[in-house]
């Protein structure tokens, strides 16, 4: 029973994910000034960035799904929903 | 400015949405009549919420009106350097993940009903406490101020003045009160469904509208490369700085406010928690996202608004594209309602939660411990109610000089998110520098909010974050025993 409890923080490769994903999330990797690029109206680095955005909430799934398991009691209520 | 909704409409919109919340709030009363038997029924309700009502009162916790009227505003303003409150709000979820696995499990072992219970368990240390509830108390006042002038803005804004600003906070804060004094969590945590969704599906048709009637993203990318090309520019030097503090401050920030906390307290089970937390990673793109493009979209509408005009975008598209036909018309009403329910339902869950810490943490333990459950929850009741009055009278005669001191909100809040959050886990924390790192933190942040200084471009809360972490983990380090903390570790090790 002890061994099949997960908790996101006692993994620390997870939050290295994590860390990774938040330097992404800041543009400071595209060059400045000059002109911004552009498709169907919306500028190439934002796009980047919906993107970091959408790896961060799939990331966030993920961890929650797979790396979330504390309280036993859990096992015991079914159909709860 | 015609608006579409002043006149009579707008007075019946007001009291539909007005009545709707009060028939939730009877509705849930009637059948939960014992809401009142303790701690855990008024203020957690009962802690049965499931996925669904858990995720929408997160949702509302979340998301104010003013996500919806201020971000759009800034997103026309400043352009695509916005961005920045989609990622932010995904980052209040990753900063769920640090804590909330931990500190669910120990509530629900210890009972624990508001964020300074668990200070309390985990420091037994009465300062701590105290300061604590201080500082959260403090927050969540400016907090509930903030809604209750956004309240009145937004109605009297919305109507174009039929209904007066006065009028408007005072119907909807009466019925928040008694729906909220009638069911407690319950309550508000069902308004805050129909709330997020009359919320959701508003802001939705506004997207839609505005698409159909004034272009999409080409059309505005085009506008605004012709116009304003630096709204469309990648953040660069302090713009980056700013965007990163944002993603720490409001991340860490709003992961800890005590309504947030308090309703991973009301989850049924971890697995409507995990359930919740998962479908709230992906609402900044339905909300704060769809909010953004909103805003974008605005300028191809009304390209040349002046900074006090961008603030009413929101209700110069809504109205411009109600006024096209009669489904459209239909949305924005929901809309309108959806932007004052969403206030309110944010209103409600500060006030309950300020009414948790007074009715648990300071009468409960240190005027009556003796008091029954009932009583506790009566004096939490009557004082919250009298604060909304206070904050009434000074959201009608805001003073003059000191006007910053109920500002200050997240730069104080987070300064005790250590407490909570490393408490979980670092078996060192040593009571007396965990509570001068919050000390000094928190009037770090508020003399160099008061100062107006940003020094580095680090925003003040972030500072005293800083200072207040150095103090706390430098204590901890050098005074810090773990056989002081043995009984309360014993207590967060057993339980893990």
């Amino acid at each position: 029973m002890e061994k099949r409890k997960r908790e996101p923080i006692k993994n620390y490769k997870i939050w290295i994910g994590f860390a990774i994903i938040f330097v992404l999330l800041i543009p400071w990797y595209f060059p400045a000034g000059g002109e911004t690029m552009m498709i169907y109206g919306v500028p190439l680095w934002a796009l980047v960035i919906i993107g970091m955005s959408v790896f961060l909430s799939l990331y966030i799934t993920y961890v929650i799904k797979y790396h979330w398991d504390v309280d036993e009691d859990d096992s015991v209520r079914k159909g709860e929903e | 400015m015609d608006l579409a909704f002043s006149g009579v409409s707008g007075i019946l919109i007001m009291l539909f949405y007005g009545l709707l919340m009060l028939a939730i709030g009877i509705g849930t009363f009637l059948r939960h009549r014992n809401v009142h038997s303790s701690l855990d029924e008024y203020y957690l309700g009962g802690r049965g919420l499931g996925t669904l009502v858990l995720f929408f009162t997160f949702f509302a916790t979340q998301y104010s009106g003013n996500t919806v009227i201020g971000y759009s505003a800034e997103a026309y303003r400043v352009g695509y350097a916005n961005l920045v409150t989609v990622p932010f709000f995904i980052m209040i979820i990753l900063v769920y993940l640090i804590y909330a696995p931990r500190l669910y499990k120990l509530s629900k072992k210890h009972k624990i009903v508001t964020p300074v219970d668990w200070i309390q368990l985990r420091y037994q240390s009465k300062a701590v406490s105290i300061l604590a509830a201080v500082l959260m108390l403090y927050a969540l006042g400016n907090f509930l101020l903030e809604q209750l002038v956004a309240i009145g803005q937004g109605v009297s804004g919305l109507t174009g003045g039929t209904v007066p600003y006065q009028a408007g906070v005072i119907f909807f804060i009466v019925i928040m009160i008694v729906y909220g004094w009638l069911g407690g969590m319950r309550s508000v945590a069902y308004t805050d469904t129909m709330q997020g969704v009359a919320l959701l599906v508003g802001v939705f048709m506004l997207l839609i509208g505005t698409i159909i009637y004034f272009g999409g993203l080409p059309a505005a990318g085009d506008y605004i490369q012709a116009y304003s090309p630096e709204n469309l520019g990648v953040p660069e030097g302090i713009g980056l700085v700013t965007w990163s503090n944002f993603l720490i401050l409001v991340g860490i920030g709003a992961a800890v406010y005590p309504n947030a906390i308090q309703r991973i307290f009301s989850a049924k089970s971890e697995r409507t928690l995990k359930r919740s937390l998962t479908q709230m990673a992906w609402m900044p793109f339905l909300t704060a996202g769809v909010v953004f493009i909103i805003g974008i979209l605005a300028y191809t509408a009304f390209p040349d608004l002046t900074v006090g005009e961008s603030e009413q975008v929101v209700g110069l598209l809504a109205s411009a594209i109600a006024n096209q036909n009669m489904i459209f018309y239909i949305a924005m009403v929901l809309l309108f309602g959806g932007i004052i329910a969403a206030i309110v339902s944010t209103a409600d869950s500060v006030l309950l939660t300020f009414s948790s810490i007074i009715s648990k943490d300071i009468y409960g333990r240190y005027i009556n411990a003796e008091a029954s459950d009932n009583k506790k929850i009566m004096v939490g009741k009557v004082i919250g109610a009298l604060v909304v009055g206070l904050l009434l009278v000074i959201a009608w005669n805001p003073p003059g000089t000191l006007y910053q001191i109920f500002v200050l909100k997240l730069e104080i809040l987070i300064q005790v998110a250590p407490a909570i959050i490393l408490g979980l886990y670092w078996k060192r924390s040593h009571a007396k520098s965990v509570f001068f790192g919050m000390l000094i933190g928190a009037l770090t942040a508020a003399v160099l909010t008061f100062a107006g200084q940003t020094p580095l471009g680090i925003f003040s809360g972030v500072w005293g974050l800083i200072i207040n972490l150095g103090i706390y983990t430098g204590g901890s380090l050098v005074f810090g025993t773990v056989e002081d903390e043995a009984e309360a570790e014993a207590q967060t090790v057993r339980s893990t």
